[in-house]
């Protein structure tokens, strides 16, 4: 999959995650049932749901956070379900996790530095600095800052920056909105736009359906561990039972 | 020519700045906390001790036996414990630290002493050559140090140049790079010619290795065979603080390199680190290995610097010492373990009038520190960030300023 200048390729329109039948219980309480879905290469795709749909379950599980009962997780040709999380991360996706997890303590540079650590050849870290520092100026002026002093939007940015820094064929982010102000949404999903129109591979989940809805190109909706309704993001924003529950009637 | 308490003294700071840097690449870069060190000082201590005494091996032998024991016991207790987080982990190094000691007062008195302690432990000034009185002591001194560096540096300069060549030779011949593989084997043959030096008694003076044989070839060997006792001293002092430099240059090093920045990672948040692609449990492990390696290195030296070493001195206290040392210098600052090393070391002799209440007032030092400075002296600063001197300027601020 990837050529001698790092690069990944990854066929536009081709399957690169499909989930298939995946279940995962914490003890007695069932959080996903037998839930299915894919992602194409070049495509946002949006997980909604209420609180304790399963949401982050389904996430922390694809990284292998959490492990699952039954089911596949297929990425590139490969099941990786039940992988070791740090395995998962080496073959190319990489989470922007809920509640953000930066290293407080570090600089900005450090932070990201870190995010390529492992995953990440030379030649290319400043070559993704760059772009960056192109989609996120505020992230280039904080950058001798210590994270846990920076701003919750700033953070965000860090946070999502450091994922990038993995030069991942598939960008997982967990509610990147959570506690940001109203502008602040705003423009964490104009970038995130931005980075999907530059080819990433968007997977998201989000509380915050109809700023989501809008960018994405498929959307589903879990529901007490299900996906019952699916569709591309314009025909969720239409349909009249997401209009109740997250919309606001 | 400084009197043989304060020179104790002086012995005594190097190997606790060691001791201190070893758990502090656990404790304060890892957060990985390790309540048991004193017991991998013993392991140190008593390796080498009963490496170059029952065994018979060189010094050099000896210490790398403390190292390979205390990476051993690392991995025994690091394999099971590092899976816990937090308290737990600090119980089971505890724990294991109690067991040592209890095992070395239990194992045969003829070998280890028992509780009397081991007597027979060669001292550092027994491997050196004979001293002949207290006269031309600097000319002695120049010749043993200018002599020591040239060597050692013509050896490893050697070992390069010839694994060059060959490197050179070998990819014409098949293709590929054997640089490293060259070196390494330049370098265990020059340890296994040190190796071959005899210890020196009473009365014979030692041969350190090719070193010796060299000398005598070259016959400008009759000032550095008798050196005077100030030269001798001064030639260990320069011995004890090259071995604090490299070690403090290698934990530099590692903490600057790709696993070193997964260490302080894994500090910060591991869920994260994880996430990033980093194999926690194995790199908290390496870690830990290093850790007590250099902790083994110290109590090596610490074998060979004081007269007598018995099991009751690597209790518990000793492990809240170098945790006190760490915690007060800053956990996560390397300028920070030299400064609390240094003050906790010196404080009970300065204040040796006080004698038992010396723990009341570590207590209180303690206490003090967590009401108004929790981070310790240094928090995780260096030197170079408080005062931004140029020569010193690396890491971040380095980083800064080509941003």
């Amino acid at each position: 999959m990837t050529d001698q200048s790092g690069n990944h390729h990854v066929d536009e329109g081709r399957k690169i995650l499909s989930v298939e039948d995946l279940h995962v219980a914490y003890g007695a309480v069932k959080a996903l049932r037998g839930i299915s879905f894919s992602v194409k290469a070049g495509e946002i795709v949006t997980l909604i749901g209420a609180n304790g749909a399963g949401k982050s379950t389904t996430m922390n599980c694809i990284m292998g956070l959490v492990k699952c009962q039954a089911g596949k997780i297929v990425f590139l040709d490969e099941d990786i379900a039940n992988m070791h999380a740090f395995q998962i991360v080496r073959k190319g996706l990489s989470l922007s996790p809920e509640g953000r997890r930066l290293f407080l303590n570090l600089s900005v540079r450090e932070n990201l530095e870190i995010g390529g650590l492992i995953t990440l050849d030379k030649g290319k870290k400043q070559e993704l600095l760059d772009e960056i520092f192109q989609l996120f100026p505020r992230v280039k002026e904080r950058l001798t800052q210590i994270a846990g002093t920076l701003s919750g939007g700033e953070q965000q940015m860090v946070a999502i920056s450091r994922a990038i820094m993995q030069n991942p064929d598939l960008l997982l982010l967990d509610e990147p909105s959570l506690g940001l102000a109203p502008n602040l949404v705003q423009e964490i999903f104009e970038k995130v736009q931005i980075l999907n129109s530059e080819g990433k591979t968007i997977l998201m989940v989000e509380q915050n359906a109809f700023q989501a809805l809008r960018i994405s190109h498929r959307a589903y909706c879990l529901e007490h561990g299900e996906l019952n309704i699916k569709g591309t993001g314009a025909e969720l924003l239409a349909n009249p039972k997401i209009k109740e529950a997250y919309l606001g009637g | 020519m400084i009197n043989p308490y304060w020179e104790l003294v002086i012995f005594l700071v190097m190997i606790n700045v060691i001791f201190t840097l070893s758990l502090n690449l656990i404790l304060g870069y890892n957060g990985q906390f390790s309540l048991g060190h004193a017991g991998f000082l013993a392991i140190g201590a008593y390796g080498s001790g009963v490496a170059t005494t029952a065994l018979g091996l060189p010094l050099f032998a000896g210490v790398l036996m403390s190292i390979a024991c205390c990476i051993v016991a690392a991995v025994i207790v690091g394999y099971p414990c590092l899976r816990l987080g937090g308290d737990y982990l600090a119980i089971a190094t505890l724990g294991f630290a109690e067991i040592i000691r209890i095992v070395l007062l239990a194992l045969p008195e003829k070998t280890f002493g028992g509780a009397t302690g081991m007597q027979n432990i060669h001292n550092i000034y027994d491997y050196l050559p004979v001293p002949a009185g207290a006269h031309n002591g600097i000319i002695n001194l120049i010749f043993t140090i200018v002599f020591s560096v040239v060597f050692l540096a013509l050896t490893i300069w050697g070992v390069f140049a010839l694994g060059n060549f060959l490197n050179g030779v070998l990819q014409k011949r098949f293709g590929g790079n054997f640089w490293r593989y060259i070196v390494w084997a330049g370098f265990v043959v020059l340890i296994i010619a040190n190796l071959s030096g005899t210890k020196g008694t009473a009365s014979v003076s030692a041969k350190p290795g090719i070193a010796g044989y060299v000398m005598d070839i070259f016959q400008f060997s009759n000032a550095m065979k008798q050196p005077s006792l100030e030269s001798r001293q001064w030639l260990v002092f320069l011995i004890y603080g090259l071995i604090v430099l490299a070690v403090n240059q290698l934990i530099r090093n590692f903490l600057n390199s790709v696993p070193g920045r997964g260490v302080v990672a894994i500090r910060e948040n591991e869920i994260a680190a994880t996430n990033l692609g980093i194999n926690v449990f194995w790199l908290k492990l390496q870690n830990f290995m290093l850790g007590c390696a250099f902790a083994g290195l110290a109590g090596a030296l610490l074998a060979h610097t004081i007269p007598l070493i018995k099991p009751i001195e690597f209790g518990f206290l000793k492990s809240v010492d170098v945790l006190l040392m760490v915690v007060l210098g800053g956990m996560g600052s390397m300028t920070g373990s030299f400064v609390g090393a240094v003050s906790i070391s010196v404080l009970p002799e300065v204040l040796r009038g006080v004698g038992e209440w010396r723990m009341v007032l570590y207590s209180l030092v303690l206490i003090l520190f967590m009401l108004f400075k929790p981070g310790g002296i240094f928090g995780t600063n260096e030197l170079s960030d408080i005062f931004r001197l140029p020569w010193l300027k690396r890491g971040r601020d380095a980083e800064a300023s080509d941003a």
